[in-house]
């Protein structure tokens, strides 16, 4: 059984909080605002300038703590990697940590085109090589991480911030440590963003748009199936370890499977970010030393991926903790008075959006958002956001869904149902 | 959906079909892809990660993996003959760099099998594409396999150290198949150039044995070729130094066993894998409008 005999993460010291990224990424003070309230996401890791993906990756590998004096053991080293060119060719980061590591006898590849859950497949592909290989005691260095080195089209953070942080695992045919149990990836390329005509193009947008209609669903859909292959229920994870793209998806997706949000290790999304391929790894180190993996833990790990991918890994905890360090974050809401709060609701959506579309826009409770005006989703949180400040209120936007946005009316509904505090 | 558990028993892989585009014929021109605004300022970026500029004379020009590789898939597979595995090899950067093309090539086999993308290892990266093809057969969960090998022309920045860069854009698609022999592939890092000669001798002997219909496919890498007796010997172009070993792999004579290896100085790669043909009817190995050579492994030049 494919097992991950050891798990180790690493996070760059240098923190970013979101308001210092707005200008680097072309963020209105507005949509950096809407990252922190609604997203939950509040600063991510970065390296230090000059420090490269490779030291970034090592860092990560000399984490395990078993790695030292088994050198000779490791017969392959993946680096999992969301970006697929990510090096000027032929500059090669996994044979430059190869050399580094001293495992210069060991087959060193990457593994891509998996986005962001790229490392899941890695750790599938690792489970196999070791199956098959004929020492039973070989080991498979996976690491999974990547640098934030451009701003690609690619990279729009609407609702997500990219950290810099890695991971590394490494995976036997047996013995000590987590055992996987399932895996499921489903991939649409039919919602790939690049288009022909490029990110920018309006097929490109179409297609963002589609992975983002279909993202719970699809997400929902190889969670369901990795914990079915796994003969389990829902009932008998002890954890889910996500990948780090915000707080509200996941609320999401924990509200269509039926999975209380509090079993999703969420504490990393503000205080992180989301860090290409290496979340399972990092959320891993967390769990342990927060105490919330024990030996016997059934547990699961998912994400996706822009292109299209959707993964889910389910694992049984068995190896010892391992030294992490991580921190709680915390979100407080401020309760407030509600009076005829719906009328000065609706009032108030019809002036932002006037400020937004234009003064002569005449704006009704009937008024449709998306088909009528052409917002965005992001666009709709940056108006909600408005309206709090309008109004001195804070809404818990937890069960929001496309439906509560059709119309002006619809959102105010929804609004005043879930005024923080009401 | 690809679901899985532990890895279980499987089955071996034998070489069905091979189509390859760019070999023969006129140059395929550069992709349109290549001209798209947003490639400039990612480009400019990555040159920058190690202090490179961007060379003007070649922006612009190159070749997309997932569109140049498209009909060499769709021409290895047939509607009636489910994928279970797609795995695209590449050593040289599609000129579209953040595009899945994996993802996108599985779109054109039928059966939504699970794809991945393997490079960062030269020409070493094919053959760990078959070899992770042939280790989800033998685990259980790939009965049919497609293994792409892509090259293109354009790198836009000076190079920083030796590597091959092919002279025009090819690609290549191998369709694996359930059979009763495993396909073999060895690896061998950080071999020093001295080394290669004995030590691909050895594994050709080890892996034919007493065979005496082997055809030998070898790679520009290796220089001097073993001595098996009664073995057809074919050589990739070294004008194609990542796919020119795979096109030819469907070119000997029908029924033998096939092996192919190649060798990287840069990475220190001798790479050799054993291949038993499909043991299927002639009549079986050809797919509608492309027919096959007769016998053991249907070969496709595709015609642009």
């Amino acid at each position: 059984m494919t097992t991950l005999a050891d798990v180790a993460a690493f996070l760059p010291e240098r923190v970013v909080p979101v308001e210092e990224m707005g200008p680097e990424l072309g963020l209105t003070p507005t949509q950096v605002r809407v990252l922190r309230r609604f997203n939950g996401l509040g600063e991510v890791r970065r390296q230090r300038p000059g420090e490269t993906l490779v030291d970034l990756l090592e860092a990560a590998a000399r984490a395990l703590p078993s790695l030292r004096g088994r050198e000779h053991l490791v017969r392959y080293v993946i680096h999992a990697r969301g970006v697929p060119v990510v090096a000027p060719y032929p500059v090669n980061p996994v044979h430059e940590l190869r050399q580094r590591l001293g495992l210069t006898s060991a087959t060193a590849f990457t593994v891509t085109h998996h986005a962001c859950v790229s490392g899941l497949l890695a750790i599938d592909i690792a489970g196999r090589l070791s199956a098959r290989h004929p020492d039973p005691g070989a080991l498979v260095l996976v690491v999974a991480g990547e640098q934030v080195f451009t701003m690609d089209a690619r990279l729009t953070p609407d609702h997500r911030v990219f950290g810099e942080g890695a991971g590394a695992c490494l995976v036997s045919a047996g013995g000590p440590g987590d055992a996987v149990l399932s895996f499921a990836c489903g991939q649409r390329s039919d919602l790939d963003h690049y288009s022909e005509e490029g990110a920018a193009g309006a097929a490109g947008a179409a297609g963002m748009d589609r992975f983002a209609q279909e993202y719970t669903e699809l997400l929902a859909e190889v969670i369901l199936a990795a914990v079915k292959q796994a003969d389990l229920s829902l009932d008998d994870l002890a954890l889910v370890l996500p990948h780090n793209v915000n707080v509200v998806s996941w609320r999401r997706v924990c509200r269509r499977i039926g999975l209380p949000v509090d079993r999703v290790l969420l504490d990393n999304v503000p205080l992180v970010g989301h860090t290409p391929s290496a979340d399972t790894f990092i959320n891993h180190a967390s769990a342990v030393a927060l105490g919330r993996l024990t030996p016997g833990d059934r547990y699961l790990t998912a994400g996706a991926g822009f292109g299209a991918v959707f993964s889910a890994m389910v694992l049984e905890h068995r190896a010892a903790g391992h030294p992490a360090a991580t921190q709680h974050g915390s979100g407080n809401m401020a309760a407030i008075e509600v009076t005829d709060l719906r009328g000065r609701v609706v009032d108030t959506l019809g002036v932002l959006l006037g400020r937004l579309l234009g003064a002569d826009l005449v704006v009704s409770e009937e008024t449709r958002l998306f088909d009528e005006l052409g917002l965005s989703s992001s666009k709709t949180l940056e108006l909600l956001l408005a309206l709090e400040d309008e109004l001195d209120l804070q809404v818990d936007i937890e069960d929001i869904d496309r439906r509560d946005l059709v119309s002006v009316g619809s959102l105010s509904d929804f609004v005043v149902a879930n005024v923080d505090g009401a | 959906m690809f679901v899985t558990g532990p890895p279980t028993a499987g089955t071996g892989l034998a070489l069905r079909r091979v189509a390859h585009r760019g070999h023969t014929g006129p140059p395929i021109a550069d992709s349109s892809l290549a001209t798209h605004p947003t490639l400039r300022p990612y480009l400019t970026d990555l040159a920058a990660t190690r202090g490179l500029a961007l060379r003007a004379e070649v922006l612009g020009t190159g070749q997309a993996y997932a569109e140049l590789a498209a009909p060499v898939v769709e021409a290895v597979t047939s509607p009636d003959e489910p994928v279970d595995l797609l795995v695209l090899a590449f050593g040289v950067p599609d000129v579209q760099p953040g595009r899945n093309a994996a993802l996108r090539l599985a779109a054109h086999c039928p059966g939504r099998p699970l794809a991945f993308a393997v490079c960062d290892q030269g020409p070493a990266a094919a053959f760990t594409a078959l070899g992770l093809a042939a280790d989800y057969a033998a685990t259980g969960v790939c009965a049919r396999a497609v293994l792409v090998v892509a090259e293109q022309a354009a790198v836009p920045y000076p190079l920083t150290a030796q590597a091959p860069v092919p002279e025009r854009h090819a690609a290549v698609a191998v369709l694996l198949e359930s059979g009763p022999a495993p396909a073999h592939v060895r690896t061998h890092a950080d071999l020093p150039p001295e080394a290669v000669a004995a030590v691909l001798a050895a594994e050709v002997a080890e892996l034919t044995g007493e065979r005496d219909d082997v055809t030998l496919v070898l790679g520009p890498g290796v220089g001097t070729a073993p001595d098996v007796p009664g073995a057809e010997m074919l050589r990739g172009t070294p004008e194609l130094p990542y796919t020119g070993a795979w096109a030819r792999l469907a070119d000997g004579e029908p029924g033998r066993f096939l092996v192919i290896a190649d060798y990287d100085s840069a990475l220190g790669y001798l790479c050799v894998a054993g291949l038993e043909p499909s043991s299927r009817p002639a009549a079986d190995l050809a797919v509608a409008g492309s027919p096959g050579t007769g016998g053991g492994v249907a070969n496709m030049a595709v015609k642009d």
